[in-house]
């Protein structure tokens, strides 16, 4: 019941004319970034930093998660009329979403995607709501040895869940990570990696990593197979209203989405992926027309696309509670707290309760404010697929090294991001995935921190890991986690291959 | 480092023989395809990574340490994240090694890639690097039209005098709304009798 009342409370700052721009103001911009190919929320949030400096942080944040809510509606839109999916949470929906659109169904696909992501999300959003809580208790008993361990788990979970290997999902985690040793150590104050350089004195701005990796890496990517890969826009035909039996497939998928995707997310573990490759093979299990799955199945895009972001939602979970990003978008939203002399966890939700809980309230509103722009207005979104990408790719840069440039006024920074690009276009050529470089960017020097903070306490003693029960609990879970998918893939890997031979 | 990746660009030529090591396509098509088997891309990316890590360790040993820190130092975590990260270097090393014994196609990242266009990428990085140049010399504006355009060029557009149009519009407007509105600073350079002459800063 304690709860509720904080809710209310939160529902109190959030409802305010004010805060309820700021959410407004929020999801547009999330639908349109996430529609718009090649630009997501990690990046939007990031370049919009500078200017919510020295701003109420209440405001901000409302405005950052409206982003990522959001991006999450927007980019189901591009996946079903696009024949790229922008993300890789995305690749199911374009999956059977796609070929909805193909055969006229858009509309349809469109309305089961956008309402499935509202019943989802909203469900998600509860579960945050109480589960946070909870969660706020537990996090109060853990010492550094336990924040230590959790920061491991999360980076095996973010390794092992996102990208196609592990192995690249961990070279590009340990990259992450190496940027994140650069600057004066906070410990000794002796500085690392500075190579003498006065600005490097303060680290790599993770914001600037971020930029460089999402815009410049991306648009040079993008750049790479100009004019080798059509995509072409697929026109929506159909009634965005769904029939009757439409409804019917819809809402156990929805549920069943959400199910999967929320406790997935919440888990230190992240990275919406997996939920929806799981979704969607429990579905097609599940399902009275199988011989339609691959030609378009309505609940091959309901049940993906809400499990989808149900997970987003519970990204918010160790997020806001712990402190432990585990999306590319909460790393950012973390380097947004740190932005504001906040600290994500048990002590946020003491200290500032008007800022949580008007947060997870706005997320409430954000949902209905997202059903409302999708569903109707989703004619006028579409006509975003249209913008010509050389002015889209100039536009993304422009503002880009705006937001760069305007953290330090500094041309070191425009120099970093040039380089840092070069990175991410390298690394999204050769196939790893960028998120956890940015997580290792910002984690590993909390995850030092830590580890140092815990072996100063144990007298230099190793075992604390592993004879503290969270400690050692988060340590075996972590390792679960870094060899469980890989048997997960093996397994569904072969199923797939012998579901294509039969059909 | 992202030079000629001969196995990524056989992988998929159209849909990509499986046979990579013979199978060509037509010339023209990919005319950088390199076609020595000394070498593959994971094979590249394993020694670059190897390199950035000696980087962090050799670092590491720079690190001073003061005599009365007893526990562990400023040293201990730069030498776990560069071990980790020598021992993906090697991982890539070996998976490339793994490649080139066996002459398959690159077990990930098969996934369809076209040839990479050099001119767009080429343009794009270099209208990056005007920026920085320009940015303090000339100005936000001019340095941000001049980006715009040459990456407009880069992603194909052929109405020059319109991406100029469009990207110094883009770049006027969005001066005047962050200096104006939002407080920020930024260089007005070779537009600032005009910006003064607008009341603008």
């Amino acid at each position: 019941m304690e709860t509720l009342g904080m809710l209310l409370d939160g529902f109190s700052v959030a409802l305010t004319w004010n805060n309820l721009l700021w959410a407004l103001v929020g999801v547009t911009l999330g639908t349109i970034v996430g529609i718009l190919p090649g630009i997501g929320p990690a990046l939007t949030v990031a370049l919009l930093l500078p200017v919510t400096f020295g701003r109420d942080p209440i405001g901000s944040f409302i405005m950052f998660a409206g982003i990522y809510y959001g991006g999450m509606y927007g980019g189901s839109t591009t996946a079903i009329l696009l024949n790229t999916p922008g993300e890789s949470a995305s690749i199911i929906t374009a999956l059977e979403g796609n070929i909805m659109a193909r055969r006229g169904r858009g509309g349809a696909a469109l309305a089961t995607a956008a309402i499935g992501s509202f019943v989802a999300g909203t469900l998600a959003t509860v579960g945050l709501t109480f589960l946070a809580p909870v969660l706020v208790q537990v996090a109060l008993k853990f010492g550094p040895a336990d924040y230590f361990a959790l920061m491991v788990l999360a980076f095996t979970a973010v390794t092992s869940l996102l990208g196609s290997s592990l192995l690249r999902g961990m070279t590009s985690l340990f990259f992450g990570m190496a940027l994140g040793l650069v600057g004066i150590d906070l410990q000794t104050g002796q500085a690392r990696y500075t190579l003498g350089m006065l600005e490097m004195l303060d680290g790599i701005d993770v914001v600037i990593v971020a930029i460089g990796l999402f815009a410049v890496g991306e648009a040079l990517y993008a750049a790479s197979r100009h004019g080798r890969v059509a995509s072409d826009v697929i026109p929506v035909k159909d009634s965005i209203w769904m029939t009757k039996e439409d409804w019917r497939r819809s809402v156990g998928p929805w549920l069943r989405g959400a199910l999967l995707g929320f406790p997935l997310g919440a888990l230190p573990a992240g990275g919406a992926e997996i939920p929806t490759f799981l979704s969607y093979s429990l579905e097609r299990r599940l399902s009275r027309h199988k011989d339609e799955f691959g030609k378009g199945a309505i609940e091959g895009v309901a049940g993906p696309e809400a499990a989808n972001n149900a997970a987003a939602a519970g990204v918010l979970v160790p997020l806001l509670t712990l402190g432990i990003p585990t999306s590319a978008t909460a790393a950012i939203m973390l380097a947004a707290f740190q932005q504001f002399g906040l600290n994500p966890g048990p002590l946020l939700f003491q200290n500032r309760p008007d800022l949580v809980w008007g947060l997870i309230a706005s997320l409430y509103i954000g949902n209905v404010m997202l059903l409302v722009l999708n569903l109707p207005l989703v004619g006028l979104w579409v006509r975003l697929l249209s913008v010509p990408a050389p002015y889209l790719y100039g536009g993304i840069l422009v503002f880009a090294a705006l937001g760069t440039y305007s953290l330090n006024h500094s041309w070191v920074d425009l120099a970093t991001l040039f380089v840092v690009g070069i990175v991410g276009f390298i690394m999204r050529r050769c196939d790893f995935p960028v998120a956890p470089a940015v997580i290792g960017l910002i984690l590993g020097p909390l995850a030092e921190q830590q580890l140092r903070r815990a072996l100063a306490i144990s007298q230099g003693d190793y075992s604390v890991f592993f004879t503290r029960p969270i400690s050692a609990t988060l340590l075996a879970i972590a390792f679960v986690a870094l060899v469980g998918p890989a048997i997960v893939r093996f397994v569904s890997g072969r199923r797939r291959r012998a579901g294509a031979m039969a059909a | 480092m992202t030079h000629a990746d001969p196995m990524m660009q056989q992988g998929n030529v159209n849909g990509g023989p499986a046979h990579a090591q013979t199978g060509r396509g037509p010339a023209p098509l990919h005319p950088q395809v390199r076609h020595g088997a000394w070498l593959n891309r994971d094979l590249l990316l394993g020694l670059g990574v190897l390199g950035l890590a000696a980087f962090f360790f050799i670092g590491a040993l720079r690190i001073r340490i003061s005599p009365s820190y007893s526990h562990i130092g400023p040293r201990f975590f730069p030498f776990l994240v560069s071990t980790g990260l020598g021992a993906c270097g090697i991982g890539l090393l070996a998976q490339g090694l793994r490649q080139l014994k066996s002459g398959a196609a690159p077990a990930e990242g098969e996934a369809a890639e076209p040839p990479i266009n050099w001119v767009s990428v080429s343009l794009t990085a270099a209208a990056v690097v005007f920026y920085i140049l320009l940015l303090e010399r000339a100005g936000f504006i001019a340095a941000s039209t001049v980006l715009f355009s040459l990456v407009a060029a880069a992603f194909g557009a052929r109405r020059y005098g319109l991406a100029v149009l469009i990207g110094f519009i883009l770049s006027f407007t969005a001066y005047w709304a962050f200096t104006q509105w939002l407080g920020l600073r930024l260089p007005a350079g070779i537009m600032r009798p005009i910006l003064l002459w607008l009341g603008g800063s």
